[in-house]
């Protein structure tokens, strides 16, 4: 058996090396049930059902208003007017709902974007409206033009069910966090096996510490992506049974990068270059897993220290404002792909020198740059 | 032949000063000391596992570092990973050693066949010392280090193990195996080490 097979069978004879994936798994069907709850309270169809009732009740008042008999000429055309605009809201809200139900979502979101338009109009002509009122309706306004023009169902940006939808909400949502602990829980345990008190026992192997220290990252990296894949494969199998696969051309709400312009992108465009950045970051944080193991030896003291390095950086990041400005450089901001590829992440800390590009360029040289710091630690160190 | 050239190891307290001798091949020699007098520690020391203060380790003219294929030494069975089985051990070993001895044969020699496939966690403490004593067989190194090997085994076993280690010996390996009681030792051994107070006699047996 080789040094490969031997470190293999450490990982997958050890029944508590499991328990993370069934973590993972479990959450991620939980979440699955908790967003098609949450998509059936937020839909637009049901936004539409509240604005017709709302309406009506709007209506209602207006006509009992124009009953009383003391009302100036300007107060009573203001009411004719109101009934006028209710009256024909809520036949556009019909019309979005009646539409909606025969699947014709290219004429039931043109419907939407008019009336997206009209109160954006208003808002912006109003002075008390907000930046961030009107941003979110031209969002919206955004979205819907897009799906009309592709003739594609809407989705809950925030509780997507569809297949695709869901399995990239999850690696944005779930897996930066989960998969983080799950991966550094289980090679923590692997790696420090190879300890007894503070002796490495694989000094006793007749094997180069180049080639130990090469399959211990090789095989933790393995596990640590196939350990992603199956979670990742999860989403999409559970959410396409539930809801269907979606479409790969939906849109994904985006920021250019530089400019910050929000735009567009079809989900298709940002699939490969997320999982690539996740899948570097992945290796990286097995990297620095087995980096800190060997030169910590105790395996609860280099469970605290990985953790501070990974999750904890990757929590602090979004928050600490010196953080933000050399976020780009640290390499665990990129574990969060999906967000990073459609700028969201850049424009959330305002940072525009976050991009896939820099993420390639970042992880590859941490990458590297770790491998060969343990590499020299582990053959030229005399205590290693 | 295993050379230690004036070797000094110290841990808390001093366990060996300028201590100069050679193993020869076709020789087993006992270590013998009390409880904490450093007989582990030595073994470590020769392995490279702790820093010895001064002094080299050679194996045919080369550092141990160099000539790892040559020897082994498995401290103790607690160092086994409990979710691994006996089986896994063997293959392990031997692969990595390049051995061409038959797992198949060892199995049956050493009574292992009903439990060599279990996790080693299921194993009785007798258990795990047969296949301890496996590892080093199939390893087919040349020189090994056995601490306190025998602890654990019923009478059968043990004269098995000595009988085997003669051998081993008669195969041209070097074995040196340690031990609390001399008793013990005094049927296999060609030399005895004492270790007490920093220094190592040496006495033919």
């Amino acid at each position: 058996m080789s040094y490969r097979s031997y470190l293999n069978r450490k990982i997958l004879k050890n029944k508590f090396n499991f328990i993370p994936l069934i973590i993972l798994i479990v959450t991620v069907l939980v979440c699955l049930v908790f967003n098609v709850k949450n998509k059936a309270a937020n839909s637009y169809i049901v936004d539409a059902k509240d604005n017709i009732r709302q309406g009506k009740q709007a209506l209602q008042d207006s006509q009992n208003d124009l009953k009383r008999k003391k009302l100036t000429v300007s107060d009573r055309k203001l009411d004719l007017a109101n009934i006028a605009n209710e009256k024909k809201d809520i036949k556009t809200n019909q019309t979005i709902i009646r539409l909606s139900h025969q699947h014709q979502w290219r004429a039931a979101y043109q419907q939407k974007v008019r009336q997206i338009q009209e109160d954006l109009t208003v808002a912006q002509a109003s002075k008390g409206s907000g930046s961030g009122l009107i941003n979110a309706m031209k969002r919206d306004r955004l979205i819907y033009q897009d799906l009309a023009s592709k003739n594609l169902e809407k989705q809950d940006d925030d509780f997507p069910t569809q297949g695709i939808s869901y399995s990239v909400w999850a690696s944005k949502t779930i897996l930066p966090y989960l998969l983080v602990l799950a991966i550094t829980f289980v090679l923590v345990q692997v790696y420090g096996d190879a300890f007894e008190g503070k002796l490495n026992k694989n000094k006793l192997l007749p094997i180069s510490k180049v080639t130990i220290t090469t399959q211990n990252i090789l095989n933790g990296s393995f596990f640590a992506i196939v350990l992603w894949l199956l979670t990742e494969l999860t989403a999409f199998i559970a959410g396409t049974v539930v809801s269907g696969i979606g479409a790969l051309n939906y849109p994904y709400l985006s920021y250019a990068i530089g400019s910050g312009k929000m735009l567009l992108q079809n989900i298709s465009k940002l699939i490969l270059p997320s999982l690539i950045l996740q899948g570097l970051a992945i290796v990286f944080i097995v990297e620095i897993t087995y980096f800190i193991v060997t030169l910590v030896r105790n395996r609860l003291a280099a469970l605290f220290v990985i953790l501070l390095l990974t999750l904890g950086l990757i929590l602090v990041t979004t928050v600490v404002e010196p953080l933000q400005r050399i976020a780009a450089f640290l390499p665990t901001t990129y574990i969060n792909g999906i967000s990073i590829v459609s700028g969201q992440y850049g424009h959330a800390i305002a940072n525009n020198r976050i991009s896939f590009v820099t993420g390639v360029i970042t992880l590859l040289i941490g990458i590297v740059g770790l491998y060969g710091f343990t590499l020299v630690m582990n053959t030229k160190l005399k205590k290693f | 032949m295993l050379s230690i050239q004036n070797v000094t190891i110290k841990t808390r307290q001093p366990i060996l000063a300028n201590f100069n001798f050679e193993f020869q091949p076709h020789k087993v020699y006992g270590l013998i000391a009390s409880n904490g007098s450093g007989k582990t520690t030595f073994f470590r020391s020769v392995m490279q596992l702790i820093p010895s203060v001064k002094g080299k380790y050679q194996i045919d003219g080369l550092p141990i570092g160099k000539q790892l294929q040559k020897i082994v030494y498995f401290e103790s069975s607690n160092w086994f990973d409990d979710n691994l089985s006996g089986l896994d051990y063997l293959l392990f070993i031997k692969q990595i050693w390049g051995s061409s001895i038959d797992i198949k044969n060892l199995i049956q020699d050493w009574q292992m066949i009903d439990y060599i496939k279990l996790p080693i966690k299921k194993y009785s403490l007798g258990m795990k010392q047969r296949l301890l004593i496996g590892l080093y067989e199939v390893s087919d190194a040349k020189y090994m280090l056995m601490d306190e090997i025998t602890n654990g085994l019923d009478e059968g076993n043990r004269d098995k193990l000595f009988s085997k280690i003669k051998q081993l010996r008669d195969n041209d390996k070097m074995i040196v195996i340690s031990s609390h009681y001399k008793e013990d030792l005094e049927s296999i051994c060609d030399y005895e080490l004492f270790l007490e107070n920093n220094t190592m006699v040496v006495k033919n047996a």
